[in-house]
């Protein structure tokens, strides 16, 4: 008899220092926005509980430094990941370009089993800034981007209103599931395999 | 007080300052509570204890010389250093100032090093003409393009090229770029240049290990790596040469170059307190002007004729640990011409560093006044002009933001910001947080001695990376700690700051 437990989902955000990535976590997580946030330094992480077809998830997101020069830990942080949020800000150019780069040196260090269809979402943030007059990236070059990668989904987003956010969680979400493996979707508590042969873990809680 | 199983977790640092621990604490909690339940650890601080104004000014002799920085360290170690002499201790602690320097002498020393990073501040003006003028270089949010990109491509076939002549010179001078595109060869120069600076430049106190090449040609590899190890270093400042471009005029004889080194050996009362010796600097010389090729500038008379310094002025630079050593980096110092790839490179780090600043300590009243954030941006700016091997990096701003708050003039705050990134620097380049690493790792054997419950823990839950602590170590607590309590916390770990790491002394 197999109990459900509760399966914990790790999602890494990938991004240029200065892009939102604290922003955006805090704004699913805690409905917050703040312009006093700091440079995120190492990694900090927080968790939300996540409700998907009557199954209750915990998602744990990393948020990581921006600056290249911290990707050293990176291979610390990108252990394990369901699923790869990449962030850039669509008023900086630079931030676009450097999109590539992340997902390369995302997919060396964590080195997924499937690299070919490892889930990466990506966010295009700072919608609102100036109205959209300052944005140097079309919404068109971004998704031929994601396009040319896999077919990566795309949303737009904007921290500070809380735009868009919601909807591209779910997604990243959805993506993380979907790349857990199967055998490792339900843990049960106790295992009675009835003559399996294996050893089995010793029954019961571990405390 | 103890830091232990009670409920009261504080840090009594006297009257006037008290470091909540319950920021750090709470992290501790997450890992297990368990492990405090034990803690040997008390720490005791009093106010009588905290270096006072009076107690500071009896520790000077007639010509204003310390003769009992010992006496002030010991009361610093265990109680602060009241807010009123703050400005003026700390120049001591970070070694600005060698202990035999008279009061003339450093108010000579500071009208040089001001008058020096006006000059820095003009050089970085004809880059970006917002620097120097209390208000930032960008507006956050705009519109900003990266103006290296057309460079750094001209700058990879460039390299290229020059590796194939296997032109070492041109290789450095192109290569103060800093991004990642740098081809290997060009990587390999760009450190061998900026080590040269660092190893200028060791903190410590064995007198006996100061073993000093009087030409200083060849002693410049060796202290890094051999003194940090043994944990016993030395201030000196020399100043040596890569190529031997520079004649021996340039090398001048400072009777007094002496250098205040103390080390606390994990006690107070042992603090032990020396002034090396070190009978000569090498001298760059002033030719350290910084040409560049500034595309839309023309300011010949400040690019190409720097006034000479007369020897009185070069020499008073030179003498203490002054901000040169990192002005001259082994591309500048050649004669070598910034390239546009340096200038970029430069302007596109001026971005990144409005970026971080708006958002450095942004809740004190002091940082609503753009300018206090424009000291801070120019200061950066600055630095990471004279230092393209470190330019500028995450938590350097953390790092400044007290020095900015603490000292009226941008030049000191620049002088003490700078000494502080000589022990801190190897944090901060492009080869990642080095230093943090290895203190972890050390951190991790000190457990292991010193708290061996925590150790079992932390070993059985996988955490022997301590990464947690990361931040911690990469900008000095201070986001743990209000900024008043980092400021304590920063007093009271002086001594390890100056001499060696030692996190866990009390």
């Amino acid at each position: 008899m197999a109990s459900r437990r509760r399966m914990l989902l790790k999602v890494i955000i990938l991004g240029d220092s200065g892009v939102g990535k604290t922003s955006l976590m805090n704004q699913y997580v805690n409905h917050k926005f703040s312009n006093q946030y700091k440079a995120t330094i190492g990694a900090d992480f927080l968790t939300k509980e996540v409700q998907f077809e009557d199954r209750l998830f915990t998602l744990q997101i990393w948020d990581t430094a921006g600056q290249e020069r911290f990707q050293s830990l990176g291979v610390a942080f990108y252990r394990g990941a369901d699923c790869c949020v990449l962030v850039y800000d669509v008023n900086v150019l630079k931030s676009f370009e450097n999109l590539n780069h992340w997902r390369e040196e995302f997919l060396i260090q964590a080195s997924p089993s499937d690299p070919e269809n490892f889930p990466f979402v990506v966010l295009g943030n700072k919608v609102d800034v100036d109205g959209g007059n300052s944005r140097v990236i079309s919404k068109k070059k971004a998704k031929a981007w994601c396009a040319s990668k896999g077919n990566i989904p795309y949303f737009e987003t904007s921290a500070k209103e809380g735009f868009n956010v919601e909807a591209a969680f779910q997604c990243i979400a959805k993506n993380a599931l979907k790349n857990e493996p199967e055998e490792e979707m339900y843990l049960p508590d106790t295992i009675d395999m009835g003559g399996g042969g294996r050893q089995q873990r010793s029954t019961g809680c571990e405390c | 007080m103890s830091c232990g199983v009670e409920e009261e977790k504080q840090w009594s640092c006297g009257k006037t300052a008290t470091v909540n621990l319950q920021k750090v604490s709470s992290i501790v909690r997450d890992i297990g509570d368990p492990c405090l339940s034990q803690s040997p650890i008390k720490v005791v601080i009093t106010v009588n204890r905290m270096l006072k104004p009076d107690k500071w000014q009896a520790m000077f002799d007639g010509e204003g010389k310390v003769f009992s920085f010992r006496k002030a360290l010991k009361l610093i170690v265990l109680g602060g250093v009241d807010p009123s002499i703050r400005s003026e201790v700390w120049e001591f602690l970070l070694g600005c100032y060698a202990l035999s320097t008279t009061a003339e002498y450093r108010r000579r020393l500071r009208t040089a090093r001001r008058e020096h990073y006006r000059d820095l501040i003009k050089q970085c003006q004809s880059m970006h003409s917002s620097v120097g003028t209390g208000s930032l270089a960008y507006v956050v949010g705009s519109k900003v393009m990266d103006v290296r990109t057309s460079c750094k491509n001209d700058q990879e076939k460039q390299t290229k090229k020059e590796r194939s002549t296997s032109n070492d010179n041109n290789i450095v001078g192109k290569c103060c770029d800093r991004s990642i595109t740098c081809t290997e060869a060009a990587n390999v120069s760009q450190r061998e240049s900026s080590d040269d600076w660092v190893d200028l430049v060791s903190l410590g106190a064995d007198t006996d290990n100061a073993s000093y090449d009087p030409f200083g040609q060849q002693n410049c590899s060796s202290p890094k790596y051999g003194r940090e190890s043994d944990g016993s270093h030395y201030v000196t400042d020399s100043r040596i040469e890569n190529g031997d471009k520079h004649s021996a005029q340039h090398k001048l004889r400072f009777e007094d170059d002496r250098m205040h080194s103390f080390h606390v050996n994990n006690n107070a009362n042992l603090v032990i307190e020396s002034n090396d010796q070190h009978p000569l600097a090498t001298l760059h010389g002033m030719d350290y002007e910084i040409e560049f090729a500034s595309p839309d500038e023309d300011e010949p008379e400040f690019l190409s004729s720097n006034p000479i310094y007369d020897a009185k002025m070069v020499d008073q630079l030179k003498i203490s640990d002054v901000p040169q050593p990192a002005m001259i980096n082994a591309s500048i110092s050649q004669g070598l011409p910034a390239s546009e790839d340096r200038v970029s490179e430069w302007l596109w780090t001026l971005h990144r560093i409005v970026v971080d600043v708006v958002r450095t300590d942004s809740h004190l009243e002091f940082y609503e006044d753009t300018r206090n954030l424009a000291r801070m941006s120019d200061i950066l700016a600055v630095y990471a002009w004279v230092d393209p091997a470190t330019g500028y990096c995450q938590g350097m701003s953390d790092l400044l933001s007290p020095f900015v708050v603490i000292f009226e003039d941008n030049a000191d705050a620049f002088w003490c910001f700078e000494m502080l990134l000589r022990r801190m620097r190897e944090n901060f380049q492009i080869e990642g947080p080095t230093r943090v690493m290895k203190q972890l790792r050390e951190l991790w054997h000190i457990l292991e001695v010193s708290e061996r419950e925590m150790f079992a823990y932390l070993s059985k839950i996988g955490a022997e990376s301590l990464h947690f602590a990361f931040r911690m170590l990469l900008v000095l607590f201070r986001r743990e700690l209000s900024f008043n309590e980092a400021l304590s916390m920063w007093e009271v770990c002086a001594p390890c700051f100056i001499s060696h790491y030692c996190l866990l002394s009390s």
